[in-house]
């Protein structure tokens, strides 16, 4: 038996394991865990003048708040280790995935651990009428999928800013904040966890699935930058796990809300930072004068050109986009040129110089299959009925902007292909 | 095991950072790392450690590349930074424990290996104290301990000696002489010569991201030391002294180094040359109350190769 639990002890991921002793000697967590018991007891003592139900809504309100708190404040510790502990345990076999999971999971232990302290108040709910035990189920789901949705995204704009912690909470808690209040993400929630079994539900959760493993990957790139060749995989569990993205825009409006809250949350976030950061370092060599940095700014680096056109596709896509579908114009390309821009950057730190445009044909080639493909699927649907979708209009726009831009952001590498042959039949740098 | 840099290179943004450096050294060598500040040591530790890439060359142990391999390079490598980063709210149990996890060493083992580690660097009593809490020495210790808990094969150390008193130091220097006599092979950067000039066998000097010299100790030494130097002690005027030296034929040159003393050079190296130039400024009427041959240390070498400009 002994050597049974020796072996799971050793199985356990070792930043799990410091991270959980780190965090029962602090004492901020059993404040939390003190706060959490006192709500518990205020509304023990107004329980006689409200009913359950407006008990449960202020225990499922205070739980939301609770699990934010708990994954922003943990979560920002990974941004305390950037200094020199990530060089050491990069100079281990720890793997970046294993360094973000450990991470990960010890977030979520702990929002769990503290939503734990307030189910003896949300079954006492029940048992105060207005609530059904599908409700209390129904929540607990709930709350452990937030904590893993807003760990997942707390780690990796943690793990992004490169100062000090100070800076990446407060960003983390008004990115969470703004999804969670201004996209309406709670109530789709309930939506889906009412009928879970309905097709779209479950699509939806796909989509959840890929959100968790977009902030996954993201930290481990943004972990991971300093050092090459490690990472290839994390880019293409992105790519893979974004066809959970494509998949629930066919379903009804209110799910469609949590694909635009992952638009508006993630992909911003790596349309602004990421590629650029990425850009600026693998940009090793610059020329010393003037001119030749221009040159480079403009030709070898031709990232920027894409984010230029990344814009403008945008702004075109809305123009194209009917009014209620705006957000589908704005999204999409959003993803498809911060993704390509993204790959760009990675490969070019790996010694492979690709054009970003590539990618991005690449990219409007496999949305229109996939969509080709989801449109029969979903609808058992002929051609014509496809032709006739209005959906597929908006992707159309969209798929025409990627296109123009890609063709666009093309022609500065065929140019400096094309001067590279004149000069000297070689290639350079 | 050898480890052999190859045509290192690094550039951040404008700054050639190491530039075309090559090198090598083997188990069992203590490998002294020199160079002024900002000459690209770091750099080229962190390379060698496999912490960063290099734009062009490679560090290869045994044939393993650091820059294909480095999960395979961090096995094989300890990696000693020049200070513990900053970690709250664990012992320095923990800390052990945590690295030990990080390369899978199992549960049995792992306490051996740390209780092994407490012992060898003086840590046993300090094994529940808060990592926070530590002198600099102590946490030196704690990264030497960390850095030797998977029982690596090379030591990388970065600037090991760097805030430790006197004390602190000859304990450190003992540990890395046992280190080697164990086999295994230590790499080390230092501005404390006199330390490295003790215990290495052999050193690389590198200068603006450039290779200087490398070689065993004495072969760098040899190859800088073509005049013996005498240490002269004496009575009298300075000025005399000199004038009298300088009249020598076998003295190729004299300097002060005291208010009583100057060192004289020669190439001749045969005893009887040292007894001839004795004997000549006693008969010119010197008063000479010691006369001495002077070594040449790694801090001489250092002074002569390098030119003290920084990047």
């Amino acid at each position: 038996m002994n050597n049974f639990f020796s072996e799971i002890n050793d199985q356990l991921n070792p930043i799990l394991v410091k991270e959980t002793r780190q965090t029962l000697t602090r004492i901020g967590y059993y404040v939390v865990g003190a706060l959490v018991l006192l709500l518990i007891m205020a509304l023990g003592a107004i329980s006689e003048k409200v009913s359950g139900a407006t008990a449960f809504n202020f225990v499922t309100t205070g739980d939301i708040l609770i699990v934010i708190f708990i994954t922003v404040v943990h979560a920002g510790r990974i941004n305390q280790e950037r200094r020199g502990n990530n060089e050491l345990m990069f100079n281990t076999p720890m793997t970046p995935f294993k360094i973000v999971l450990g991470k990960y999971m010890s977030i979520l232990c702990f929002a769990i651990f503290t939503i734990a302290l307030s189910l003896p108040f949300a079954t006492a709910c029940y048992f105060m009428n207005g609530v059904s035990l599908l409700d209390v189920m129904i929540f607990i789901i709930k709350i452990i999928i937030y904590a893993m949705l807003f760990s997942a995204s707390a780690l990796f704009i943690c793990s992004t800013p490169r100062r000090k912690i100070a800076d990446a909470i407060p960003l983390a808690f008004i990115s969470i904040f703004a999804v969670t209040l201004t996209v309406g993400i709670i109530e789709n929630m309930s939506y889906v966890f009412r009928d879970i079994f309905q097709a779209e539900n479950i699509i939806t959760l796909i989509g959840m699935i890929a959100y968790i493993t977009i902030g996954f990957a993201l930290t481990m790139d943004n972990l991971s930058a300093p050092t090459k060749n490690r990472f290839a995989i994390t880019k293409i569990i992105v790519l893979i796990m974004l066809a959970g993205v494509y998949i629930t825009p066919y379903n009804n409006d209110s799910i469609n809300w949590v694909i635009v809250a992952m638009g508006i949350f993630v992909m911003p976030c790596i349309c602004i930072i990421s590629p650029v950061k990425i850009s600026h370092r693998m940009l090793n060599e610059r020329p010393h004068n003037v001119f030749g940095r221009i040159i480079k700014f403009i030709f070898l680096n031709n990232a920027y050109p894409t984010a230029i056109l990344a814009i403008a596709a945008m702004i075109l896509s809305s123009i194209i986009a009917t009014e209620e579908r705006f957000m589908y114009g704005i999204i999409f390309p959003i993803i498809y040129i911060t993704l390509a821009l993204h790959i760009k950057a990675f490969m070019c730190r790996n010694g492979r110089e690709v054009n970003g445009g590539i990618i991005l044909i690449v990219f409007a080639l496999a949305d229109v299959l996939i969509r080709f493909m989801l449109v029969i699927f979903a609808e058992g649907s002929t051609l014509e009925k496809i032709f006739n979708n209005p959906e597929k209009m908006i992707t159309e726009a969209a798929v025409c902007t990627i296109c123009i831009a890609a063709v666009l952001s093309l022609i500065p590498g065929v140019i400096v292909k094309a001067k590279e042959y004149c000069l000297n039949g070689n290639k350079t740098e | 095991m050898e480890v052999k840099v190859k045509n290192l290179r690094r550039v951040f943004d404008k700054l050639v950072a190491v530039d075309n450096l090559s090198f090598s050294f083997n188990s069992g060598d203590i490998c002294g790392f020199v160079g002024p500040n900002g000459s690209g040591k770091t750099t080229t530790i962190n390379i060698m450690a496999a912490i960063d890439s290099p734009d062009s060359g490679d560090v290869l142990y045994d044939g393993i590349s650091a820059v294909d391999y480095p999960e395979k390079v961090s096995r094989i490598i300890g990696y000693m930074p020049d200070h513990l980063p900053t970690v709250k709210s664990i012992t320095v149990w923990e800390y052990l424990d945590f690295f030990g996890r990080c390369y899978d060493i199992k549960a049995a083992d792992r306490a051996t290996r740390i209780k092994y580690i407490e012992e060898f660097t003086g840590l046993g009593t300090m094994r529940d104290k808060q990592l926070h809490s530590l002198s600099k020495g102590m946490k030196q210790r704690v990264c030497l301990a960390r850095a030797l808990i998977h029982d690596p094969e090379i030591m990388i150390m970065d600037e090991p000696a760097a805030g430790l008193d006197p004390q602190a130091r000859i304990e450190l220097r003992e540990m890395i002489k046992t280190l080697a006599a164990e086999g295994k092979g230590i790499f080390l950067s230092s501005h404390i010569l006199s330390d490295l000039d003790e215990i290495c066998d052999c050193a690389v000097i590198i200068e603006k991201g450039r290779l200087l010299s490398s070689g065993k100790v004495s072969q760098l030494i040899d190859r800088q030391d073509q005049t013996v130097k005498f240490e002269v002690k004496f009575l009298g005027d300075m000025d005399g002294i000199i004038a009298a030296a300088k009249a020598i034929p076998l003295i190729s040159g004299v300097k002060q180094t005291g208010n009583k003393c100057v060192v004289i050079e020669t190439y001749d190296h045969s005893q009887e040359a040292a007894a001839s130039i004795l004997q000549s400024m006693i008969g010119a009427g010197c008063s000479i109350t010691s006369f001495n041959p002077l070594e040449t240390s790694l801090e001489d070498v250092f002074m002569n190769v390098t030119t003290g400009e920084v990047q």
